[in-house]
């Protein structure tokens, strides 16, 4: 079972192929910012089909809510990263509180975000 | 009768539309919120609203977009009542400013539209307008500029003055538009031009030279002076007439705008007050205020910002309620309104928040106008449910000569007024540094 905080490296490691087990939402995004990796419970969270969210600019055309300074543009100044922040979902259109963890390492090409509901 | 139960296949059609609708919401460019009346509660909010007032939305405690917008709209729970039974829109492209002080990384302009949707549902729509503000700022000067030659206007005069502003030249026009002579006005500064000021008021004419002779030209309206009859709203040009000669260095060109001034002022006061305390808005004082900054700090002046901050008023609010707390309020800014100067600026930038921007004015200066603020709403006693009580407040106090922008001496003062409060509140405290230059002189 994953854990929401198990180290940055072992997350990298794992989550591109196991994500769908994680009790938590994860994004995965390309270098580009493209949606590599949607799991179901951020599916469900977001009320946003896997389908439709793969291969989508995810700052721009999925969740413009992290589309500042908070949260895209720290992976633009960081190339390492492994940071938690407070942060509030529009999930269907209501405010949600959340945690985000994100990660970025030069090692892994692809970056996540990781969703946790308080 | 129960309705038929929705087919099987209209529920995947219908829950593709629904996807396809909140993604839609989702990238919609424009924030939007639908809340409960009276309560405010948020029912629903985009994304964009937590893209564009992101800070806002992670500080907020409870569900009401009242406390969500306290310090940007501080008067957004009066304007909906002040609309009931009247219109279905509350504002139409209110702007509103947040910056670092709300967690903001930059400056960012808002305009922001209100409508009610029924008896009991508010719906707010946000757009990012900061590119067009900026804009704006940059052609308003112009737009005067443009605007007082081209409108229609009546009489219009010219004279000349020497390098000091004093008048050398009277023209016939002059005497026409304002009944003063040759004889009563060559030899005086133009600023008698302006009528006479209280005393302790600001004389901007200096200021307005050397912005003349750096920019070749200042443009301002404002009442001016008549022989023995009552002063006309007029624009005046100062321009640089010919710098190389001491006696003829400016000359001053005054257009009677008094047809117009009813429109101006309207307009103005529609768009720059504040609705509950009839201060000025916290848009008008970011515009004004940056345009003061620069104004110092080209003219290598002091800018002095005063913070005032009611003391306790969230106690007064829980106790009494918000209508009490409305009241006390305007109780507040009339009482700082009548302490004031003349050129003061006194404006209401948060929930019980005010600001007062006063050029031209010495750390010392600032002091002793919040020492006389603090003062009189220590001894005005404001109308409470169980009896009169005093409402104090706390100031904190940023004076800067020649300051770098509006931003840091806001900041300035607010660290003051946080030292203010912690030392106490009903108190007056100086940002670092200015309290030894005020000693000091």
């Amino acid at each position: 079972m994953l854990e929401f905080n198990a180290p940055r490296s072992s997350l990298l490691e794992t989550l591109p192929e196991n994500h769908d087990s994680a009790g938590f939402g994860v994004i995965g995004i390309d270098g580009a910012a493209r949606v590599r990796v949607y799991n179901h419970f951020e599916a469900r969270l977001a009320g946003l089909s896997v389908e439709r969210t793969l291969g989508k600019h995810l700052f721009e055309e999925v969740a413009p809510c992290m589309n500042n300074f908070m949260v895209a543009q720290r992976f633009v100044d960081a190339e390492e990263l492994d940071e938690q922040i407070d942060f509030v979902f529009t999930l269907k259109m209501a405010p949600r509180r959340v945690r985000l963890r994100l990660l970025a390492s030069t090692c892994s090409p692809l970056r996540f975000i990781l969703v946790q509901p308080q | 009768m129960t309705p038929d139960p929705t087919p099987l296949a209209d529920i995947g059609a219908l829950e593709q539309e629904l996807e396809s609708l909140r993604g839609l919401l989702y990238v919609a460019p424009v924030g939007l919120i639908h809340c409960e009346l009276p309560s405010g509660r948020v029912a629903l909010m985009n994304a964009e609203v937590m893209k564009r007032v992101a800070p806002l939305v992670l500080a907020w405690d409870g569900d009401s977009v009242f406390d969500l917008f306290r310090e940007i709209l501080p008067d957004l729970r009066v304007a909906v009542e002040l609309s009931q039974d009247k219109s279905n829109l509350v504002f139409e492209n209110r702007r509103v400013f947040l910056d670092a002080r709300q967690g903001s990384d930059r400056p960012v302009w808002l305009s922001v539209t209100a409508r009610r949707t029924g008896p009991d549902g508010l719906l707010l729509a946000l757009t990012d307008v900061t590119a067009e503000v900026e804009r704006e700022l940059e052609l308003r000067r112009a737009s005067a500029w443009i605007g007082a030659l081209v409108h229609a206007t009546g009489a219009h005069m010219t004279c000349i003055m020497d390098a000091r502003g004093v008048i050398t030249q009277w023209t016939p026009y002059a005497e026409r538009l304002t009944g003063f002579g040759a004889a009563d006005m060559v030899g005086k500064p133009y600023s008698v031009l302006f009528g006479p000021r209280e005393h302790g008021a600001h004389d901007p004419s200096g200021e307005r030279l050397n912005r003349a002779a750096n920019a070749g030209w200042d443009l301002d309206d404002g009442l001016l002076a008549r022989k023995n009859q009552a002063p006309v709203y007029a624009s005046t040009i100062v321009t640089a007439h010919d710098m190389s000669s001491d006696h003829a260095a400016f000359a001053l060109v005054a257009r009677d705008m008094s047809g117009n001034q009813e429109a101006i002022e309207k307009l103005r006061s529609s768009t720059v007050r504040d609705q509950l305390t009839g201060t000025y808005n916290r848009a008008f004082f970011f515009l004004e205020g940056e345009a003061q900054a620069i104004r110092c700090k080209a003219s290598q002046m002091h800018l002095s910002i005063i913070l005032v901050d009611l003391d306790n008023f969230k106690t007064i609010n829980d106790r009494y309620g918000h209508v009490v707390g409305d009241q006390v309020l305007r109780h507040a800014s009339a009482v700082l309104r009548r302490q004031l100067r003349g050129d003061a600026f006194l404006a209401r930038i948060g929930g019980e928040e005010f600001t007062v921007l006063v050029p031209d004015c010495s750390p010392q200066e600032a002091r002793s106008i919040a020492e006389r603020l603090r003062r009189s709403l220590e001894e005005e006693a404001c109308a409470l449910p169980d009896g009169p009580r005093a409402v104090t407040a706390s100031f904190g106090i940023a004076s800067r000569r020649a300051p770098e922008s509006l931003e840091v001496c806001l900041q300035a003062a607010d660290r003051a007024l946080y030292q203010a409060k912690h030392l106490g509140r009903n108190r007056v405290c100086l940002a670092d540094g200015d309290e030894a230059r005020a000693q000091g002189n």
